[in-house]
């Protein structure tokens, strides 16, 4: 039997993930991805990945759902007039539904749904990423293993800084 | 006290060591370069400006000298995240070349539009350096990253002419089709990742290509290590533009300023290929025998339809970009070619050749394309984004320098004799012909059959037809005229000093 907490927030997820893509108001839509985000979130901590949810709060929840809402009521947008499309929108939904259970049923490794409904095996009880769960060890790995791919992901960040100014800003004359 | 000096030497044992330092100094340098040229931006005067495509240009050439002194250092660097080899050098020149000669291509062309050049020179350089990095990635993470990074640079470059709404219409598809196959990629390497993980001892890194590798040496039958392997391929399919994930290239390729087009067309083609021959050389090596056949359609699949849709093109731009996916074709062949021939193992060792075969067919497909793209960019035209064929009716009295370079690097890229371009779809031919993969051969023979009527239609406008009378001949600087030019001749020297040699020896 799982937990009954993991029960709960993935109803909740699974939910939030159906009005996510069900709803015609682009500001629920992205209200009902910050709940599924959270939720998430709130797996890791089920998991005692407490760094990985803190994280998942901190910058898709936070940082980057913001900067959707914001795009979103920038914009305006407005939900299409007329009746929902209730037909379309279930028969969509089964067919996804019917789809994934097929390709999970193909793809999934022997035995995984036993293990997933199981207690957790003792192998990942002693949690062999560290680096999952504590900041001091994710940033040890960061700056020692992955030094080049950090120092890497700046010079990215710049390049899309340069970019944004570039353009973004009032253009320059010809002359 | 002692507590953390002890720290601080665990740290500088698992740290980079210097070593792991100097092996990237030729990347370093192109970085620090790309920084520099925003340094010089905000402090010379508008006087000294053009000391910024210079230092660019010669600092390009600079790292062109070290990979080349590098030539023969090998082995896993940064703790198994690099691994550098013979080719890793050739991969360095090929992209630094790219850059040198788009650089030479488009800063008169982007400061004749009002366009900044130094940050043109900033975002080719930390392109250029990202894909260098590419090309010796052994490692999920350095490879995603330096493929990312250079993907934003060239959305940038795409969207570069803000002014023209069909540039950053290219600069918005390619941002579209570049997330998706990015997205597709990664979800790829997650699925392997997976696999390698449940299978691979405790301790064993399973992002790590070989690794995976190992991984799926023994599992490699399970349906979730085949999804990842075709999501993988699919990614890389979309950075090669090769069918059936070629629709974003004709719109993206014609409305992109003209030099970005030349460097999407070489640069961003070879890292396609690049990744492609890590990925398949690496982590999904032993897949080899379930791969080559995919590889084949897709080779198979780009070369026709790149081909008969550039029939029906008008747009000398169009055209070019379709005759890219044709030429994505080409370089696929080799590449399955290459898969093929090292299942078999040991035909007259002929899969040790085939990687500098696809290298050198690269290099022809360079040349050609900037000696084209630099005459279609030096010529003016009302807007860079419609470039018809009759635009360039009677080219030849008005400019024959450029239509020479014109006429000399279409004549590689369709493979006429005595031109580089010619031998390496020779070699090409040959790696089919070893791998046996007939169908694939005849293919490839009539799709160059079939481009030579594209080609020549272009050749025909520039060289043979002639244009109304009065109209007074444009005056185009001499660097502008004289790059395609000699780029033109480098191609036919190059193929005649391979014939020479051929013959020799």
């Amino acid at each position: 039997m799982p937990d009954p907490l993991f029960v709960f927030i993935a109803a909740l997820t699974l939910g939030a993930c159906c009005l996510l893509v069900a709803s015609r108001n682009p500001v629920t839509s992205a209200m009902g991805m910050i709940l599924a985000l959270v939720g998430i979130a709130a797996e890791f901590f089920l998991l005692d990945a407490y760094f990985l949810g803190v994280l998942q709060v901190l910058v898709y929840a936070g940082a980057v759902m913001v900067l959707f809402l914001f795009i979103i009521m920038l914009l305006d947008v407005q939900p299409p007039g007329g009746a929902y499309p209730w037909k379309r929108a279930l028969a969509g939904g089964a067919a996804f539904l019917l789809l994934s259970a097929a390709a999970f049923a193909l793809l999934a490794p022997e035995g995984s749904l036993a293990k997933a409904a199981g207690p957790t095996p003792p192998e990942l009880a002693a949690n062999p990423e560290s680096y999952a769960t504590a900041a001091k060890a994710f940033g040890r790995s960061l700056y020692t293993k992955y030094m080049l791919p950090l120092q890497m992901a700046g010079l990215l960040l710049l390049l899309a800084l340069v970019g944004v100014v570039t353009l973004a800003k009032a253009p320059k004359s010809a002359d | 006290m002692t507590h953390a000096l002890a720290a601080l030497d665990a740290f500088k044992s698992a740290a980079p060591q210097a070593g792991d330092w100097a092996s990237i100094l030729p990347e370093i340098l192109v970085a620090g370069l790309g920084v520099f040229a925003l340094l010089q931006a905000l402090t010379l005067p508008a006087s000294g400006r053009w000391l910024i495509p210079a230092v660019a240009r010669v600092g390009l050439l600079l790292a062109g000298f070290l990979a080349y002194q590098a030539g023969e250092s090998e082995g896993a660097r940064f703790g198994g995240l690099l691994q550098q080899d013979a080719s890793t050098h050739l991969w360095r020149q090929l992209f630094l070349l790219c850059a040198l000669l788009t650089s030479l291509v488009g800063g008169r062309f982007f400061r004749q539009r009002g366009a900044d050049e130094a940050e043109f020179h900033h975002i080719l350089l930390l392109v250029t350096a990202s894909l260098m990095m590419l090309a010796q990635s052994s490692h999920v993470v350095t490879f995603f990253v330096a493929l990312e990074t250079a993907t934003v640079g060239l959305y940038v470059l795409c969207g570069f002419l803000r002014r023209s709404a069909a540039s950053l219409e290219a600069g918005v598809r390619y941002l579209v089709a570049g997330g998706l196959s990015s997205a597709l990629l990664l979800m790829g390497f997650v699925l392997l990742h997976g696999v390698a993980g449940m299978h691979l001892p405790k301790g064993a890194d399973p992002l790590q290509f070989a690794s995976i590798a190992a991984a799926l040496l023994g599992h490699g039958g399970e349906p979730l290590a085949l999804v990842g392997a075709a999501l993988v391929l699919a990614g890389l399919g979309f950075k090669l533009g090769a069918f059936p994930f070629h629709g974003w290239v004709p719109d993206v390729y014609q409305g992109a300023p003209t030099p970005t087009t030349a460097l999407l067309a070489t640069a961003s083609k070879s890292a396609g290929v690049v990744g492609l021959v890590l990925v398949v050389s690496g982590p999904l090596a032993p897949l080899a025998a379930k791969l080559s056949p995919v590889l084949a359609v897709l080779a198979g699949g780009s070369l026709l339809a790149g081909n008969l849709a550039a029939l029906g093109s008008s747009d000398t731009k169009r055209a070019l970009a379709l005759s890219g996916v044709s030429h994505a074709g080409f370089l696929l062949a080799g590449i399955a070619g290459l898969v093929t021939l090292r299942s078999q193992e040991g035909v007259f060792g002929a899969a040790d050749i085939a990687l500098p075969i696809v290298l050198a067919y690269l290099l022809a497909y360079v040349l050609g394309t900037f000696a084209t793209m630099g005459a279609l960019a030096a010529l003016p035209a009302e807007s860079d984004e419609r470039r018809p064929l009759v635009a360039l009716r009677g080219l030849i009295r008005r400019s024959p320098s450029l239509a020479a370079g014109l006429t000399l690097g279409i004549g590689s890229l369709a493979g006429i004799p005595p031109s580089i371009g010619f031998f390496a779809k020779v070699l090409i031919l040959w790696v089919l012909v070893s791998a046996e993969a007939w169908t694939l051969l005849a293919l490839a023979v009539v799709s160059v059959a079939v481009s030579i009527h594209y080609y020549f239609s272009i050749i025909r406008e520039a060289t043979v037809r002639t244009a109304p009378d009065g109209e007074v001949p444009p005056r185009i600087p001499l660097l502008d005229r004289a790059l395609p030019l000699g780029l033109g001749i480098l191609t036919v020297l190059l193929g005649l000093g391979s014939l020479i040699k051929a013959a020799l020896g």
